[in-house]
């Protein structure tokens, strides 16, 4: 849950004020740009499978509560057991709960945004369980007491030196520089870390309502280890992630893989139905999933903006984002970032903390060709940002006052030919103070954040409609 | 821990009409068939050489004359370790190998694969008694023997065959992992680095 | 109307959008040229203001739907096709009035006409290209700047890039990311100047870095952001509206 109001204008001039930071996020937005484009363009289905993909999630949302019904049955015919939060609060005792019924000391995790949206590791190291994200991301993020900068590569800002000062601080090696050594370390200290640990915490990619199967998705083989060597595992998803029937599962698949790292497919996917079987060596021998509801079921009753949880997190939206590009995931202020993040975050928390985040968009598009679950970004931010305004009417701050004075002002003018014309003319005249050779070069507040770096187009003494009127219209034609 | 009011408080939240069960088509397969894509088993298998080549993995094809044994004894050699952790079904059951190691600390693991992806170049492997999950994740290196005939086109084929093997899929097992390729990461500085948490060689042997 | 094809005495209706009407004339005046090559009769209703983009993109709805409620009226008794030089207007009009008016199917009724009605600038002078006969006197390299919503949300792209270079002596050269946002966004350059600038800058070096001695686009507001920076900075090259490069003549 967000405390403090997230202030986007203020995070953002910190972030650009970071040369550093800039350079790794246009090598990484330009590489997972490009590796998207290669591999979608492999296959010929593809806007098939986003038009599929999406009917399917349709589907999902509108009759989410049955399905979760189905998911729980599922779930409890194969072994395992479902538990239902309707908060961050109520998911975190949950979790803390099993592990105090089992005598759980370590617990690792892999990597969910679930669980980040929940703080679930500050609630159970505050409770004496040791905690360890698995993740190389992750793990980096832990080790620095920092929050993941991006959904599916939480570590990007951080530079090779940065990881190996750290490493060699925290496990007393040498400063190597390495990216395949400094894998290496970790894989040891995290091995360790594996083979003691009697619960394991994953997130959820996809759930399957009709076999009680949760879907994992990774790349490094955290999650497998995660999921099997514990006793225990808890897998925790956001009610969203239903998927109605087992071979659907090819269609997100297939998507997630090519939208999220560009790849034909993840490394690995786990499949998982339950706890282990009789007479099975591994797998754990409890299996529980935390249904987490924490704002979505709101968000499922707007009409408006309940495409936002047709989203499968794979990223591309804000890979593709310029404004990401330029500000990286911290400014967000929260687990989610990139155009999803402008978007679920003021619905998952108070919208009166987080009414920047629906502004923080040039309404571009590009998220929205992008996305494989087609969700119409443009649409949410504009209905998000009308809620805004409409709220902001009863009581504003003095700014929002400002503005609405202002719209007030151009509502008025712009309907009224007579007050339209008149307005060219005074503007006209006012502006001769600011004018230099044709151009705006220093305007009041709140223009002057415009010609602070850049000039505004000066008023023509002749606009185009004074144009017409004195030279074309007669003939309903320019010269020649 | 049970929160018996949630269940109800968010069902109340979502509760929406009669569930319209919209038609799942009968089979997603011949919709999602990409064009490019072999059919003969010959055409299968040079792509999923291609593409589990792509994604740092290595393939052998067993010689005619060579058994499994000698060829995975070569492995051994080669490898100079005798910390092997194998299944014992299907063409692994003839395997002639002394020692059997813990998965934890042996240094290769041996598994059977149940069926392959071409189009992406996936192993998929299932679970079951005989076929514990660890062998194929614990040890830094894998040695998965893969029969030609299992390979299938892409992804969508692949479940519409799991789909009947499982009819219905009551019998589900714990466990499907699919498998492409050795562990990696990207997450410092996007670089690629093999083997992070597992194998960090995937060795495939087609029969 | 059968686009494509010039039907004699074929008259359109200029929406010339708010932003060419009171800063860019010029602007105007070289579509005038361009539709008057054609051969097309031109009508310009005199009334006319603004689509209220600048308010919906802001979440004023109200604001937006009293100037929307305008534009309608001034435009909705035409018969031909209406015409703006701007995409982000033709898609306010195309593609979100009927938001705007969801609650109003009286007026709905009237936005479904005109959405059905109305062109971008690019797309329309494309469909009549075998009609326009005009030598550009400009002579250079030029690059092509896509604006988000002609691209995004009525997906023009290779329309003007087609007309660009059915033009004699002009060198189209493409530039790193031409469908990336140029950072405009309406409000947003306001009330997020920095992020705004940034990517302006960004935009602006791969300007300059494709080599062209002037950028060309299809909306103002990119035009008149790009612009801003450029004359700022003077920076080596022009800023032209693809109408302006169409009907360019040096000043006599
Ligand atoms: S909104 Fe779409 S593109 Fe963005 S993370 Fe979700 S699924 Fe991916």
């Amino acid at each position: 849950m967000i405390t403090k109001r997230i202030d986007f204008k203020k995070n953002s001039v910190q972030a650009l004020a970071n040369p550093k930071l800039k350079k790794a996020l246009v090598n990484f937005t330009d590489r997972s740009r490009a590796s998207r484009k290669k591999a979608v363009s492999e296959i010929s289905e593809w806007e098939d499978l986003r038009l599929e993909a999406r009917r399917i999630k349709e589907q999902v949302i509108k009759d989410l509560d049955s399905y979760l019904l189905e998911l729980e049955e599922s779930i409890t015919r194969v072994g395992g057991k479902v538990h239902w939060a309707k908060d961050a609060e109520e998911a975190s005792k949950i979790v803390a709960t099993i592990a105090k019924e089992n005598n759980v000391r370590n617990v690792v995790k892999s990597k969910s945004m679930a669980t980040e949206e929940i703080e679930l590791n500050k609630y159970l190291i505050s409770r004496g369980i040791n905690t360890v994200e698995t993740d190389l991301g992750e793990y980096i993020v832990q080790l620095c007491n920092d929050h993941p900068f991006h959904i599916i590569t939480p570590a990007i800002h951080k530079t090779k030196e940065d990881i190996s000062k750290l490493f060699s601080e925290k496990f007393g090696v040498p400063e190597y520089e390495e990216p395949q050594k400094l894998a290496n370390i970790a894989r040891k200290e995290l091995r360790e870390k594996f083979l003691s640990a009697d619960m394991g915490i994953s997130g959820v990619n996809f759930a399957v309502a009709e076999t009680g199967t949760i879907a994992i998705v990774e790349n490094e083989g955290n999650a497998r280890l995660a999921t099997t060597y514990p006793d225990i595992h808890v897998a925790i998803m956001g009610i969203e992630k239903i998927v109605p029937k087992f071979e659907q599962l090819s269609i997100f698949l297939s998507l997630l893989a090519r939208s999220a790292t560009g790849q034909k497919s993840s490394t690995y996917v786990s499949l998982i139905t339950g706890p282990r079987r009789e007479g099975e060596r591994d797998g754990p021998r409890q299996f529980h999933l935390v249904f987490l509801d924490n704002g979505r079921s709101q968000i499922a009753k707007s009409e408006e903006t309940k495409e936002s949880l047709y989203c499968i997190r794979c990223g591309a939206c804000i890979n593709i984002c310029p404004i990401y590009r330029q500000v990286g995931g911290h400014s967000y202020g929260w687990v989610y970032s990139g155009p999803i993040g402008a978007v679920i975050t003021p619905q998952l928390n108070d919208l009166n903390k987080t009414a920047d985040l629906p502004f923080v968009s040039s309404l571009c598009g590009a998220c929205r060709d992008v996305c494989p679950v087609k969700i119409d970004f443009p649409h949410v931010f504009l209905s998000l940002r009308q809620k805004i305004i409409e709220q902001a009417r009863e009581k504003p701050n003095p700014r929002e006052f400002m503005e609405k004075i202002a719209f007030w002002i151009w509502g008025t003018v712009f309907s009224k030919p007579f007050y339209y014309n008149f307005m060219g003319k005074i503007m006209f005249f006012l502006q001769c103070f600011y004018r230099k050779d044709n151009e705006l070069q220093r305007l009041p507040y709140p223009f002057s954040k415009w010609t602070r770096d850049k000039n505004f187009p000066a008023f023509s003494k002749n606009p185009f409609r004074e144009r017409w009127k004195k030279k074309y219209q007669v003939k309903g034609k320019a010269p020649r | 821990m049970i929160f018996k009011e949630s269940k109800v408080l968010i069902l109340q939240n979502l509760r929406s009409t009669v569930r319209e069960e919209k038609s799942v088509k009968k089979s997603i397969e011949s919709r999602f068939f990409s064009s490019k894509l072999s059919i003969n088993q010959d055409g299968l298998q040079n792509d999923f050489i291609e593409n589990f080549k792509a994604v740092s993995g290595e393939v052998h094809i067993l010689e005619k004359k060579k058994s499994l044994t000698a060829k995975i004894n070569e492995f051994l050699q080669e490898l100079d370790t005798q910390a092997v952790s194998f299944w014992r079904t299907g063409p692994l059951e003839s395997l002639e190998i002394t020692s059997d190691t813990d998965p934890a600390s042996a240094d290769i693991g041996i598994t059977g694969v149940d069926f392959a992806i071409a189009d992406t170049g996936t192993l998929v492997i299932l679970s079951n008694t005989n076929q514990p999950r660890l062998t194929s994740l614990l040890p830094p290196i894998h040695i998965a023997v893969l029969k030609k005939e299992t390979i299938v086109p892409n992804i969508h084929a692949l479940f519409v065959k799991l789909g009947k093997f499982y009819q219905n899929y009551n019998k589900l097992c714990s466990c499907i992992s699919f498998i492409t390729g050795p562990s990696r990461t990207a997450d410092i500085e996007l670089n690629l680095t093999l083997g992070v948490h597992g194998p960090g060689r995937v060795i495939v042997i087609i029969i | 109307m059968v686009m494509g094809s010039l039907e004699k005495g074929e008259r359109i209706h200029l929406f010339i959008s708010c932003l060419v009407d009171n800063f860019f004339p010029e602007v105007g005046e070289a579509i005038l040229r361009v539709f008057s090559n054609i051969g097309l009769e031109i009508e310009f209703p005199k009334d006319q203001t603004c689509c209220g983009q600048p308010a919906f993109n802001s979440g004023h709805r109200k604001e937006a739907y009293k100037v929307a409620c305008h534009f309608l009226d001034v435009f909705d008794k035409k018969n031909g096709a209406i015409v703006c030089p701007s995409g982000s207007c033709v898609s306010m009009v195309k593609n979100y009035y009927a938001e705007l008016f969801r609650n109003d199917p009286e007026k709905l009724s009237r936005v479904e006409k005109i959405s059905s009605n109305i062109y971008e600038f690019s797309e329309f002078v494309f469909q009549k290209k075998e009609s326009l006969n005009l030598n550009s006197a400009y002579r250079g390299k030029v690059t092509f700047h896509d604006s988000c919503h002609a691209l995004r949300e009525l997906g023009i792209s290779s329309q003007p890039r087609e007309l660009i270079k059915s033009l004699r002596g002009i060198e189209l050269v493409e530039m790193d990311m031409a469908d990336a946002c140029c950072g405009f966004g309406g409000t947003f350059s306001i009330k997020y100047p920095e992020v705004s600038k940034s990517m302006l800058q960004e935009k602006t070096d791969s300007i300059i870095n494709s080599g062209a001695d002037a950028v060309v686009s299809t909306d103002m507001g990119c035009l008149m952001n790009i612009k801003g920076l450029v004359s700022r900075k003077k920076l080596p090259v022009k800023v032209f509206h693809l109408a302006e490069l169409i009907a360019f003549e040096y000043p006599k």
